[in-house]
C-alpha cells in the first residue's frame, strides 16, 4: 500500500511571488510582476506534479553467497520498474542489522519505465544467518512536492557458517568420563606417565611388573602410569541481552568473541576425543547434548551458524534465570565439566559459574574483555570486572581472561603454564 | 555534515556544480541590469554554494533568499525585463536544487551514488523555468506592446488570482 504525502518543500513560492508583484504595484515598475509570475509558475507546476505510482521489483545477489567469518561481500541491487517513469527514485536496502556495511546501502536515481538500474555495496559478513528486511524506495515527482514510500520484498538470506578449525587446545580440568582419552588422571593404570608403583596382585600383567626391585629385593610389585582419559565437555556460552558488549559500535561484541573461542574449542576437544555439547545461558531453547562423531560436528556447525539464540544481535525473548539453571541441570551428565564462556559484566555470570562448579561440574571461565579505559564510567565497569574476575578464581575455578587485541591460542596458552606451575 | 554517527551527510559534488552553474547564469544576468543587484545576487550564490557544499540548509535558504533581495534591488535600478525574468528563474532554481541536494545528503548519505538523480531533477526544473519564463515573457510583450497600463493590470490580476488559488 502507497501513502502519498505532500512534502511541503515548495510551501509558501506563491506567497513569495506577490512581494515582486506588490513591489511592481508600488514602484509602477512592470518588469517586476514578470519576476512574480515566475514564483506563481513553479506553484503551479508543483500544485499540478503528481506522483507516479511505483511498482518496483528487486533482486538482490551475494557475491560469495556463503563467505567465511570475516570476508567481504558485495551485494548487488537490480532495481526494474515494471511502471511508468520515475524521475525521483531514492533506496535504502534492508541490511540485515548484525552486518556492517563499508559504503552505504542506498541509491538514488532517475528510472524510465521498464528501465532497470543496478547498485553494489560491500558489508563484512559475520558468522550466522542472516536475512534481508524489505528495500525501502521513496519515490518523488519531479517537482517533489509529493512522494510515496513503499516497501519492496525479496527474499535474500546470507549464510556464513563458522569455521571449525582447531587452532587451539583447552586446556581441561580432572574430571573424566571412564573413556580414554587426553585428560590426565590422578588414576592409576595403563598409560604413558609414571605415577606409583603399588604391591603385586594376581593378575596384574606382566608388562608392567617392575623388573628393577624383584632383582633387588626379590619382592614383586607392579608399576602404574597415570590414566589418560576422556572429558565430557559442555561449552556454555553466556548469551543473555546484557552479554551483548563491545569496546565501540565497530568492534565484534563478546557474545561473537565467545562463539568464536567456543567453535575452535569444539573443534579441538572433538579431535582429542572428548565429548563435547553445546549450551546458551540466554533467551531461548540452544542445547546440543555431549556426544562425538562427525554427525555431531555438523549439527555444531549448524547450530553456531544458524541458532538464533547465538546470533550476533540479542534475541528479544525473556531470559529466566532460575528456570533456566534447573533445567541446564537436569540435562547435564553427571561427569560433564563445563567450559563457560562470558564477558562476566554481572555478579549473575559469577554466581552461576560457582554454583555449576559447586554442583560437582568443574568450571573453566573463558572471559572475552568487552572493557575499555576512555571514560570514568568505562573504567570502573573494567575493575568491577577484574574484582569479579579474582572472586572467581578465589574460588577455585580456572579463568582465561581474554583482551580484544590477544589471539585466544596466546591467552590459552599463557593460562595453561600458570594452572600447570 | 558530519554527525554523531560518523556518517558523512553531504549532498552529491554533482548537485553543486548544477548549483553553481545556475547561480552564474543568475548572477551575470542581474549584473547584466543593475551591478548592485548583481553583486547582492553573486553573493546569495556563493553563500547558497557554501550550503550545498556543507549540507546546510539554512545556509541554502540564507543564500536563495540574498538572491532574491539582489532581484528586488536590480528591479529597483530599472533592469530589463528580460534579466529580471532570469534572475527570478534562477533565485527558484538555486532554492530548489540547493534543497534537493542537501536531502539527498541527509537521505542517502555522501557515499550513495545519486548523479542520475541531480541530473533529472535539475533538467526538469530548469526545462519548466525556461516554460514559464517563456509564456511570462510572451503575455508581457502581448500586453505591454499597445496599451502598457490594461495589459500589465490583467496580468497582475491573473497572476495575483493563480497565486492565492495555489496557496
Amino acid at each position: 500500500m502507497t501513502r502519498v504525502i505532500e512534502t511541503e518543500r515548495w510551501a509558501g513560492i506563491a506567497a513569495v511571488a506577490l512581494v515582486p508583484i506588490g513591489l511592481g504595484v508600488f514602484t509602477e515598475h512592470p518588469p517586476f510582476v514578470l519576476a512574480g509570475i515566475v514564483g506563481v509558475g513553479y506553484a503551479a507546476y508543483a500544485r499540478g506534479d503528481t506522483v507516479p505510482t511505483p511498482a518496483l521489483r528487486i533482486e538482490r545477489t551475494l557475491d560469495p553467497p556463503t563467505p567465511e567469518p570475516g570476508e567481504d561481500v558485495t551485494v548487488t541491487v537490480e532495481i526494474h520498474n515494471d511502471g511508468g517513469f520515475l524521475p525521483d527514485l531514492r533506496v535504502i536496502d534492508g541490511v540485515p542489522a548484525a552486518l556492517a556495511v563499508d559504503d552505504t546501502a542506498r541509491f538514488g536515481t532517475a528510472l524510465r519505465g521498464g528501465g532497470s538500474a543496478r547498485y553494489q555495496y560491500t558489508l563484512t559478513a559475520v558468522r550466522g544467518e542472516h536475512e534481508w528486511e524489505p528495500v525501502t524506495a521513496i519515490v518523488r515527482n519531479a517537482s517533489g512536492s509529493r512522494e510515496a514510500r513503499v516497501e519492496v520484498d525479496t527474499q535474500t538470506t546470507l549464510q556464513c557458517h563458522p569455521e571449525l578449525d582447531a587452532t587451539s587446545t583447552l586446556p581441561l580440568r580432572g574430571l573424566t568420563a571412564p573413556f580414554s582419552g587426553r585428560v590426565p588422571t590422578d588414576v592409576g593404570g595403563s598409560g604413558l606417565e609414571f605415577y606409583a608403583t603399588r604391591e603385586y596382585r594376581h593378575g596384574d600383567p606382566v608388562r608392567r611388573l617392575d623388573w628393577a626391585r624383584l632383582a633387588r629385593t626379590g619382592e614383586l610389585s607392579t608399576l602404574e602410569f597415570r590414566e589418560e582419559r576422556a572429558a565430557t565437555v559442555v561449552l556454555l556460552i553466556d548469551s543473555r541481552r546484557k552479554a551483548y558488549r563491545s569496546p565501540d559500535p565497530e568492534e565484534r561484541n563478546a557474545v561473537e568473541r565467545s562463539v568464536e573461542a567456543a567453535t575452535q574449542a569444539f573443534s579441538a576437544l572433538l579431535d582429542s576425543g572428548d565429548r563435547v555439547g553445546v549450551a546458551a545461558l540466554g533467551p531461548g531453547e540452544c542445547w546440543l547434548p555431549p556426544n562425538t562423531g562427525s554427525d555431531h560436528r555438523a549439527a555444531a556447525r549448524e547450530l553456531f551458524t544458524a541458532h538464533p539464540s547465538l546470533a550476533a544481535t540479542p534475541l528479544e525473548d525473556r531470559f529466566l534465570p532460575t528456570t533456566w539453571l534447573v533445567k541446564f541441570r537436569r540435562r547435564l551428565p553427571a561427569d560433564a565439566q563445563v567450559v563457560f564462556f562470558s564477558p562476566v559484566v554481572d555478579d549473575f555470570a559469577v554466581q552461576t559459574a560457582r554454583r555449576l562448579d559447586a554442583y560437582g561440574h568443574l568450571v573453566t571461565v573463558v572471559s572475552p574483555d568487552p572493557t575499555t579505559d576512555e571514560t570514568a564510567g568505562t573504567q570502573l565497569a573494567r575493575v568491577e570486572r577484574s574484582n569479579r574476575l579474582s572472586a572467581l578464581r578465589s574460588s577455585g575455578l580456572r579463568v582465561v581472561d581474554w583482551g580484544e587485541e590477544t589471539p585466544l591460542e596466546t591467552e590459552l596458552e599463557r593460562s595453561a603454564r600458570r594452572w600447570s606451575a | 555534515m558530519v554527525g554523531v554517527t560518523g556518517v558523512d551527510h553531504t549532498p552529491p559534488v554533482e548537485a553543486a556544480v548544477a548549483v553553481a552553474a545556475v547561480g552564474a547564469v543568475s548572477a551575470g544576468a542581474l549584473a547584466l541590469g543593475s551591478v548592485l543587484g548583481g553583486t547582492v545576487g553573486a553573493l546569495g550564490v556563493a553563500v547558497t554554494l557554501v550550503g550545498v557544499l556543507r549540507g546546510r540548509l539554512s545556509a541554502v535558504g540564507g543564500g536563495a533568499t540574498l538572491s532574491g533581495f539582489g532581484l528586488l534591488l536590480a528591479g529597483l535600478g530599472n533592469a530589463p525585463p528580460g534579466s529580471l525574468l532570469v534572475g527570478a528563474v534562477g533565485t527558484v532554481l538555486l532554492w530548489d536544487l540547493g534543497d534537493h541536494a542537501v536531502g539527498i545528503g541527509q537521505q542517502l548519505t555522501a557515499e550513495a551514488e545519486a548523479g542520475r538523480l541531480v541530473a533529472v531533477h535539475a533538467a526538469v526544473s530548469v526545462a519548466v523555468g525556461i516554460a514559464v519564463a517563456s509564456v511570462g515573457y510572451g503575455i508581457f510583450t502581448a500586453a505591454s506592446g499597445g496599451q502598457p497600463a490594461v495589459g500589465v493590470l490583467f496580468l497582475l490580476a491573473g497572476a495575483i488570482g493563480l497565486a492565492v488559488a495555489l496557496r
